[in-house]
């Protein structure tokens, strides 16, 4: 039945694609050979009036400007086309494109990251960029970290062109730190002074009852997300293979037992109750309420327009007897099948992933760019805040992600969150909390594969 | 429209209506021009309401992840959420538990409240809008002001407990003490009740409490014996609402507890969203907001066919 169903699918969008291909043949003085790209500038495709939509999420003012001057220069080079910009927030993402593409109008191209990539993926949503790319002299993998289009490549096929990363590292406040006798934390990731029990006696060293009223002031660290400390680790939540959890690994079981230690034990790390109300971690750390977070790069963008505070960044602690590891969220966009022209999409794509808008990754928006040569450039590496802005850089060769498997945000909210949290609160021991997230891991996992 | 009335009118004459009492032709026409003037509420109904409930039966019978076609599974997601779903029995349990403590408490306090706004006491008017006025804002803002009202620290509940020396709950922070603060929480906006009571209580008239006074009742047996009668049709309305609107409770979930801590506050219309909306199940997510339509249509049956023992109609003949 799945196989009938998959076929019809495959076999509209085929439709759809030939059909695509057949306008952009009939207006143009050469085809492309089955729908795939021109190189030469879009010269030979078509010069009737073309409308195109990128569809992204968030709607923050600096993405919303971001994405006009983006559409403007893609009308700017292809004077036939009207571009513009959806922009969705981004709790809607998902239902928004869904129905799109489902109703027969997809965008023509989408933003993607490690939560929508394996579910489009897994939809079959997605074309395969690297055709494109092969057939484009004006375009290259090659400048891009070649990391991030390795972990991005599943089976031969790519969907995603990257635009930027977010290297998770430490952001620290200089001046608590100061106060507590503490010196700067060192920028290497490869150093293995740098570990887990060192962080430790760092965040304990922070951690602080300042007005001595028996509540702690100011916590050591905060971690907003245990994923990456579970990596760092040596642990996944799935095994090697990603037939069943892998939760209930040695090593996975030691590093959440060691997250759950640093608040439930050690009480470096406040517990959800105690930071109720007060905002994001980030919020939190602007505030001088915690001496250490863990985030992203976006981190960048906010605390630098925060006067008077002395922050810098270091690379997330290694485990005893485990590598570095970078872990990173990137982001990109990709090409929906059934839009009215892949050709036209893909050039619209290759704007959105250029050099210009990787300058603006840099520079606006305050994530790392895709492209090595920009991260390494004056546009990110050489700003001045924080100081240790290589330090993200230098993660790339430690970079690891979040699970590339379709099913993954439903293994993650609906398996495994809930029983983590119950740890982190203290209600459950981590062996437990693990023992009933595996059977409900196990069984999404083993729907998945079946089919 | 006219031709149509005219050509009805014409049948009615013309065709004999088997068992049932042959219709005048004014009767037919008024019965006509009636569907007419309903036309615009039941079409909106049959293509807004019925339409997309159908198809939703029909959706449950699939596995549809909005971009395949929707795969005929027959009763494979029933099967699987009755016998194989631990998330469904611990949404039903928890919603079950919602509406059990909510629906008796909310209602009585409606009513209390009610009887006191109706006494002749200095700005009730003041009073009864206070009361009523949680009642008018955007649930989303009244989460959020709980929030801070249940933050363990510094809200304000567990401020107040502090005073008698006892350390409260951590409220939405404990898989233990979730349900029910949400479920005080709930009770803040008895004031959607109290006015439908309110408005009840004023319609009884004044010449009952009279006569039950001459026969020589008491506060307490007027009120068990004329109040609580006269206002049992309001009564039953009242539950029959709570407890439709306490099935579907999903707001204050999503936004203060996320289901959790655990799966605490995993209210049934959430596990819906999230089948629907999260994971894209939408066949799954239909076949239980199936079995929500099942179960609360059952017990607002249920409650009104018990009403038979229990509401007095005063226009009834032979009431109870």
């Amino acid at each position: 039945m799945t196989d009938q169903n998959l076929s019809r699918r495959r076999f509209l969008q085929g439709s759809a694609l030939v059909a695509g291909g057949a306008f952009v043949a009939a207006c143009a003085p050469v085809a492309g050979d089955s729908g795939a790209a021109e190189s030469d500038e879009g010269e030979s495709m078509s010069e009737e009036p073309v409308e195109l939509v990128a569809q992204y999420w968030g709607t923050r003012p600096e993405f919303i400007e971001d994405r006009e001057i983006l559409a403007q220069r893609m009308t700017d080079k292809f004077p036939n086309v009207t571009a513009s910009q959806n922009s969705v927030p981004g709790g809607q993402y998902g239902e928004k494109v869904l129905t799109a593409i489902a109703a027969g109008t997809p965008p023509d191209t989408m933003q993607l990251n490690h939560r929508w990539e394996p579910f489009f993926r897994g939809q079959e949503a997605l074309l395969n960029v690297i055709p494109f790319a092969d057939a484009d002299d004006e375009f290259s993998f090659d400048v891009f970290y070649p990391r991030i289009i390795e972990l991005g490549t599943t089976e031969g096929q790519l969907v995603t062109v990257p635009r930027g990363w977010n290297p998770f590292v430490i952001y620290y406040n200089r001046a608590l730190f100061a106060e507590a006798g503490l010196d700067d934390l060192p920028t290497s990731w490869e150093n293995d002074t740098w570990n887990w029990d060192s962080f430790l006696e760092t965040a304990q060293a922070l951690t602080a009852d300042s007005d001595g009223d028996g509540r702690t002031d100011v916590y050591g660290m905060f971690f907003p997300y245990w994923y990456p400390f579970l990596r760092l680790g040596g642990g996944d939540v799935l095994s090697d293979d990603q037939q069943s959890s892998g939760l209930d690994s040695p090593e996975a079981l030691a590093a959440l037992q060691w997250l759950a230690d640093l608040r439930l034990t050690h009480n470096v790390s406040p517990t959800p109750a105690e930071i109720e109300g007060l905002g994001s971690a980030q919020d939190l750390f602007t505030a001088g309420r915690v001496a250490m977070f863990t985030a992203g790069a976006w981190g960048i963008g906010a605390l630098t327009r925060v006067e008077g505070l002395d922050w810098d960044v270091g690379p997330l602690p290694r485990a005893a007897g485990q590598p570095p590891v970078g872990y990173t969220q990137y982001y990109g966009h990709g090409i929906p099948k059934g839009t009215q022209s892949a050709d036209w999409s893909w050039e619209y794509l290759k704007i959105i992933s250029d050099e210009e808008s990787n300058i603006t990754v840099a520079q606006t928006i305050g994530d790392v760019p895709a492209m090595r040569h920009i991260a390494e450039s004056e546009h990110f590496a050489g700003l001045p805040k924080p100081p240790t802005r290589q330090v993200f850089i230098d993660s790339a060769p430690h970079m690891q992600v979040w699970p590339t498997i379709a099913p993954i945000t439903e293994i993650m909210s609906r398996a495994i969150t809930p029983e983590l949290n119950l740890a982190f609160l203290g209600e459950k021991s981590v062996e437990d909390a693990v023992a009933a997230a595996g059977p409900q891991v196990d069984e999404i996992l083993a729907a998945f594969w079946q089919k | 429209m006219l031709s149509r009335q005219a050509q009805a009118g014409q049948d009615a004459d013309g065709v004999t209506a088997g068992k049932r009492p042959r219709m005048s032709g004014i009767a037919r026409k008024e019965a006509i021009a009636g569907y007419i003037a309903i036309s615009p509420w039941l079409l909106g109904f049959m293509i807004f309401q019925l339409a997309p409930i159908l198809g939703a039966f029909y959706i449950s019978s699939t596995e549809w992840r909005i971009l395949s076609a929707p795969e005929f599974i027959g009763v494979r997601n029933f099967d699987k959420l009755l016998f194989n779903d631990d998330l469904f029995w611990q949404s039903i349990k928890v919603t079950v538990i919602y509406v059990i403590f909510r629906v008796p408490i909310s209602a009585m306090l409606s009513l209390a409240l009610a009887l006191l706004m109706n006494q002749q006491l200095a700005g009730r008017r003041l009073f009864r809008t206070i009361y009523y006025l949680p009642a008018v804002i955007p649930l989303v803002a009244v989460s959020m002001m709980w929030i801070w009202i249940f933050n363990p620290e510094y809200g304000v509940l567990n401020s107040l407990i502090r005073v008698f020396g006892i350390e409260g709950p951590q409220w939405i922070h404990s898989s233990r003490w979730a349900l029910p603060a949400l479920i005080i929480m709930s009770l803040w906006q008895v004031g959607t009740g109290m006015v439908i009571f309110l408005a009840g209580l004023q319609g009884i008239p004044a010449h009952l409490y009279e006569a039950a006074t001459i026969d020589g009742a008491n506060t307490w047996q007027r009120f068990l014996k004329v109040t609580l009668p006269m206002l049992s049709p309001v009564v039953l309305f009242a539950l029959v609402m709570n407890v439709i609107g306490s099935f579907q409770i999903f707001t204050q979930a999503y936004i203060m507890t996320a289901g959790g801590p655990g799966n605490a506050t995993l209210f049934l219309v959430l596990y819906i969203y999230r089948n629907a909306f999260e994971w894209f199940h939408m066949g799954y997510a239909s076949a239980l907001a199936w079995v929500l339509f099942v179960v609360v249509l059952v017990i607002s049956l249920a409650m009104l066919r018990s009403s038979e023992h229990w509401v007095h109609y005063e226009g009834r003949v032979g009431g109870a």
